[in-house]
């Protein structure tokens, strides 16, 4: 999933504060394109069922992603990566924004049209156990989308089982078989076959390997790298384990509270981090190798847990738990700041304006 | 099921064969380690044998369809007529096997229907949840509120005793029972995964609902059926008892058991004998419903 990043980027001065995280990265023709992205919950209080507040799950994100290109959602519970991801899929239907999977509006279509469009955006779901039906046999399961979008013949069908039974690394044997008598990885190595089956542009892996032994998690990978090459997929990867995503990703989002606060290439935000949240998330991964010890930063332990969404600090959505939480982080939440080329953060640190008073902006 | 290249196609065939006897063969064992399911197995396949073969077996086929003989009425169990015969000089035993055939018929119709309309409805309900779930839900809880036989009655009232009707009336009220259930499993299915899965795939409400979570309470469904054909039967017969069913010169148990009524202290067996019958039917699908509510593993209330 490593491609050269990118060279032609436009112009840019470091701080500077930007209004469209889109063309930081300046994609021609993105596969996916996300932009101003919401989806708010509706609270409702009292007997008449008032609607009072709103919790924000996903708040005004935007981003792009090159066709063949790894896209990571990093995030602890709770920030609202798989929201995002089922908003992207019209799995729930955002409350604001648009996305756009190889130049169509998915939010502005409906029923003929979306599900046509569903052909092109799949998903691989977190726990393979619960995404399979336990009352069909896996070839019924995998050829479902084939059989919703009406595609082949009874024959065909069969066949194009078996080639995908074949891609994702299992016996044939298996297409008679219950999902009850599969491992945890075979299990989801359908759920990947029925994912690719009606050939899509884009899928959403939403944590694909954190319910599976880590001794299968590096196949799942193995084959979900294979099935992008050989198919040029697009693919959201959520995870929040770190290390995993620095494996897989080209680029990518980590969301707080429903907002981005640092997005970039995936290697230049892991070996210097913009962000205090990032960098906190980074020196919390265990790491074993020399090699993992470089990308760490100092010691930097968060303190609590992530706010209740309803309850969101004012101003910097993250100022309760930062460590460099100052002055203006109370009053407004901070804009995007461009840092460099491959990057932008949501902190203040960035501003010119703060240079002096700011904490330790040592970046 | 490839049918293009014949090489492919008997090797596919072969393994879903192979997977559905293993799954057979592991049922089958999971069910014999209960002797009182196998005991209901027998008895039940012993009902069906009895009703397909009622022509052959019965001694005196014609008494079933009403031949009326006075000169040997009343006529206590002997080795000609085992059962002994009614006031009317008709062999008990032969009317009790004729009469497995309207009992099971009763159950069938019921259920069939009572199924159709309760899975559907509580599919429906279960799934669009909100506003149909409710007023769906609360139709159900008006027929849950009226006893099968007092509805039955009503139905009767208004139209004339028949077999027929008696079974309209007992499906009218039963279906509710069904919805219940079907909505509630429903409730607890539609939370997984795999619905979510297949909403993204693209597929509609009907592909939902019946394809992917039906498949999933036919265990619950196949439970509740099973003991239920028991008490369908009972009810039925009740209904025969009080003269809201099946009519003369139908063989149904529970009109035999009505006619025999009067002449219990003095011919004893013309009630009993068919009171007997209607137990042996009871207890054998009460007996199979449990073993198969262990073998499918399924909570039925």
């Amino acid at each position: 999933m490593s491609q050269p990043l990118h060279t032609d980027r436009f112009e840019y001065a470091p701080g500077d504060q930007i209004q469209d995280e889109i063309a930081v990265f300046d994609d021609k023709d993105p596969l996916l394109r996300v932009e101003n992205l919401s989806k708010h919950f509706p609270i409702y209080e009292g007997i008449i069922k008032r609607q009072v507040a709103a919790v924000r799950a996903v708040d005004d994100v935007s981003f792009t992603v090159p066709r063949g290109q790894t896209f990571g959602l990093v995030g602890e519970s709770g920030s609202g990566k798989t929201t995002l991801g089922r908003s992207i899929l019209r799995i729930t239907d955002p409350t604001h924004g648009t996305v756009e999977v190889d130049g169509t509006d998915v939010t502005s279509l409906s029923g003929g049209a979306l599900k046509k469009q569903r052909k092109d955006m799949q998903m691989v779901f977190q726990d393979p156990s619960s995404s399979l039906n336990p009352r069909k046999t896996i070839k019924q399961i995998i050829e479902t989308p084939m059989k919703i979008h009406d595609i082949g013949s009874a024959g065909e069908r069969a066949q194009r089982v078996e080639e995908l039974l074949e891609m994702v690394d299992l016996p044939r044997e298996f297409m008679y078989k219950y999902p009850s008598s599969l491992s945890g990885g075979q299990k989801q190595r359908v759920g990947i076959a029925r994912a690719v089956a009606v050939n899509p542009k884009l899928v959403v892996l939403d944590e694909p390997t954190s319910a599976l032994d880590v001794s299968v998690q590096a196949r799942v990978i193995e084959i979900l790298n294979d099935l992008q090459k050989r198919f040029d997929l697009t693919y959201i990867f959520i995870s929040h384990d770190l290390s995993l995503i620095k494996n897989v990703s080209d680029r990518i989002g980590v969301l707080y509270l429903g907002r981005f606060v640092e997005t970039g290439d995936v290697d230049s935000v892991f070996q210097d981090p913009q962000h205090p949240y990032t960098r906190a998330l980074l020196s919390a991964i265990p790491t074993v190798t020399d090699e993992d010890r470089q990308y760490k930063p100092p010691e930097l332990t968060l303190e609590g847990e992530i706010p209740d969404p309803r309850e969101k600090p004012t101003g910097c959505a993250f100022r309760s738990r930062c460590p460099e939480a100052f002055e203006p982080c109370a009053e407004e939440e901070p804009a995007m700041y461009q840092t460099d080329s491959t990057r932008c953060s949501r902190c203040y640190l960035h501003d010119e304006a703060y240079q002096d008073t700011g904490g330790s902006d040592d970046q | 099921m490839s049918t293009d290249t014949t090489g492919a196609t008997i090797d596919t065939d072969q393994l879903a064969k192979d997977e559905r006897r293993e799954r057979i063969k592991r049922a089958w064992s999971r069910l014999s380690q209960s002797t009182l399911s196998l005991v209901g197995f027998a008895m039940i396949g012993l009902l069906f044998i009895i009703a397909i073969f009622a022509p052959v077996i019965a001694p005196y086929p014609e008494d079933a369809a009403g031949a009326i003989d006075f000169s040997r009425a009343s006529q206590a169990p002997s080795l000609e007529h085992p059962m002994g015969t009614d006031t009317e000089g008709r062999d008990i035993l032969s009317r009790v096997i004729f009469g497995t055939r309207i009992a099971l018929l009763m159950g069938f119709v019921v259920l069939s229907i009572a199924i159709s309309i309760g899975v559907t409805l509580g599919l429906i309900a279960g799934y669009m949840g909100g506003k149909t779930n409710a007023v769906i839900m609360r139709i159900t809880d008006i027929f849950l509120a009226i006893p099968p036989t007092l509805l039955a009655l009503a139905v009767i009232a208004a139209t004339r005793p028949s077999l027929w009707y008696a079974m309209i009336a007992i499906a009218a009220s039963w279906w509710t029972w069904y919805a219940r259930l079907i909505q509630g499993e429903v409730l607890s299915i539609k939370e997984n995964e795999f619905i979510e899965a297949s909403r993204s795939l693209g597929a509609g409400w009907f592909h939902i609902t019946f394809r992917e979570i039906l498949p999933n309470a036919i265990g619950p469904i196949t439970v509740k059926a099973t003991l239920d054909m028991g008490f369908v039967i009972l009810v039925g017969a009740g209904l025969a008892f009080l003269g809201l069913g099946a009519q003369e010169p139908t063989a149904d148990w529970g009109l035999m058991i009505a006619t025999g009524r009067a002449h219990v202290r003095t011919y004893w067996w013309i009630a009993t004998f068919p009171g007997l019958a209607i137990s042996f039917a009871v207890l054998g699908f009460n007996l199979v419903g449990d073993g198969l509510r262990d073998v499918l593993d399924v909570e039925v209330e």
